[in-house]
């Protein structure tokens, strides 16, 4: 009884709390300066704040919503990289389009159909048991995650910005290859699309789920000169689609 | 002193910052929302953003992201819920990814630092025992702590908590009572630790 006494007496006292007017004012200004200026704040999830009902690790959660955890995992090693197999055109086309998905369509673990799923997550190092490697891996999403949403709505030059955040603060970060992929991805979309990044990126990862998704975003066409349908890396030519600016 | 909206955007308009004359009619409808969405809900976001963690460093930066955010998205809003319980899980995110990224934090502050007024009204109303309730609450978790803010300092009913945390009722319920016990249980802590350092 005393303690609810006490809370209600410190309820009181926090209902009580009023800013000043002055605050009020400055706060006003400041928001019509940026109105005005039509400044863009970064963009935050909406709907109901679902606290607490988080069973999955937020990082890896965040990761599948924005469909790029493990999209690099398919990567083969530098040392090692296996022969390149060229994708026909028509499997191509039939692939999913993850990269440039509407912000409307839900994207969560799962929804998401199991064939996108690969087959290996690429871990980044220890982000649950260390602190400071957490705290950057949450950066690094952060920053790509805001890349992609001004890329769904369709405006490439504030992904770029976002991008080149990341690339300044973590040019080796755990998204480093998915940051290449959404840079050429954002050049496909700007007036008048820019498909170069897209090309150097499918030649430097053929066997990336991300080259398919770019080829099919960017209009990219990909021709094969072995009969068997396969063809060497430096063998690849793709064509450019119409209106492409080099 | 009152704002003058036109000295605000010839302001903007000299520093360059201002779009082409053909944006102007929309323009002004956007800040018109602006300006009455802030003039009304100011200072339920002012205060909120306080219980959520946001000291006073940084309580401005924290609410002016809440009203652009708010302003922006209006047209989402759909009236199934009030307009105040979708500014506070505006607000509840915003507070979230600010108090994250440290860097743009002391960025921003470092920024505004110059021209920050006086935050509260009546300096001996910020009293004691409201800082000290705005402490405890961070010692809850954050699910509790927002059904706490929402019902004894906002007054919401468990129906209108549950739509804006989509959870049930019940659900509401007992994280209530949860964090109304977590709370006696450390101010039991604390006034023990007191009597203790009176000894």
């Amino acid at each position: 009884m005393k303690h609810e006494e006490e809370l209600q007496r410190l309820f009181r006292a926090e209902r009580a709390e009023r800013p000043s007017p002055l605050a009020v004012e400055h706060g006003l200004h400041r928001l019509s300066l940026d109105l005005a200026a039509q400044v863009v704040p970064p963009p935050i999830g909406m709907g109901p704040l679902k606290l607490g009902l988080s069973v999955m690790p937020k990082w890896l959660a965040s990761g599948f919503a924005l469909g790029l955890v493990g999209a690099s995992a398919a990567l083969p090693p530098l040392s090692a990289r296996p022969p390149v197999q060229a994708t026909p055109v028509a499997q191509l086309s039939a692939r999913p389009r993850v990269l440039a998905s509407s912000p409307a369509e839900p994207e969560t673990a799962a929804e998401r159909p199991r064939q996108e799923t690969p087959p290996a997550i690429r871990m980044p190092s220890a982000p649950a048991t260390n602190s400071a490697g957490s705290a950057s891996f949450d950066a690094e999403l952060k920053l790509i995650s805001f890349a992609k949403s001004e890329l769904d709505a369709r405006r490439p030059a504030r992904a770029q910005a976002w991008l080149s955040e990341h690339a300044q603060r973590f040019p080796s970060g755990v998204f480093a290859i998915e940051r290449e992929a959404l840079f050429a991805l954002a050049a496909c979309q700007q007036l008048p699309p820019n498909v170069a990044h897209a090309k150097r990126f499918i030649l430097q990862h053929p066997n990336s789920p991300l080259s398919a998704r770019l080829e099919n975003s960017c209009g990219l066409h990909v021709d094969s000169k072995q009969p068997n349908g396969s063809a060497a890396p430096e063998e690849r030519t793709i064509e450019p689609s119409a209106g492409e600016q080099r | 002193m009152p704002v003058d909206f036109e000295s605000s955007l010839n302001e903007a308009a000299a520093l360059g910052e201002l779009p082409g004359v053909g944006a102007a009619i929309q323009l002004n409808e956007v800040r018109e929302r602006g300006e009455a969405l802030y003039r009304e809900h100011f200072a339920f976001v002012w205060r909120n953003a306080r219980r959520l963690g946001c000291s006073d460093e940084w309580v401005d930066d924290a609410v002016h992201e809440v009203f652009l955010v708010a302003t922006r998205r209006l047209a989402e809003f759909e009236g199934r819920s009030s307009m105040r319980t979708w500014l506070f899980a505006i607000t509840f995110r915003v507070v979230g990814r600010l108090r994250r990224d440290r860097a743009r934090r002391s960025a921003r502050v470092a920024r505004y630092v110059t021209e920050q007024p006086a935050l509260v009204a009546d300096a001996a109303r910020e009293t004691e025992a409201a800082h000290y309730l705005r402490q405890l609450l961070l010692k809850l978790n954050e699910a509790q702590r927002v059904v706490l803010i929402l019902a004894e300092l906002e007054g919401f009913t468990s129906s209108e908590i549950a739509h804006t945390l989509g959870v049930p009722a019940g659900t509401v319920d007992s994280r209530l009572r949860a964090a109304r016990t977590q709370l006696a249980r450390v101010l039991e802590r604390d006034r023990a630790k007191h009597e203790r350092l009176q000894r």
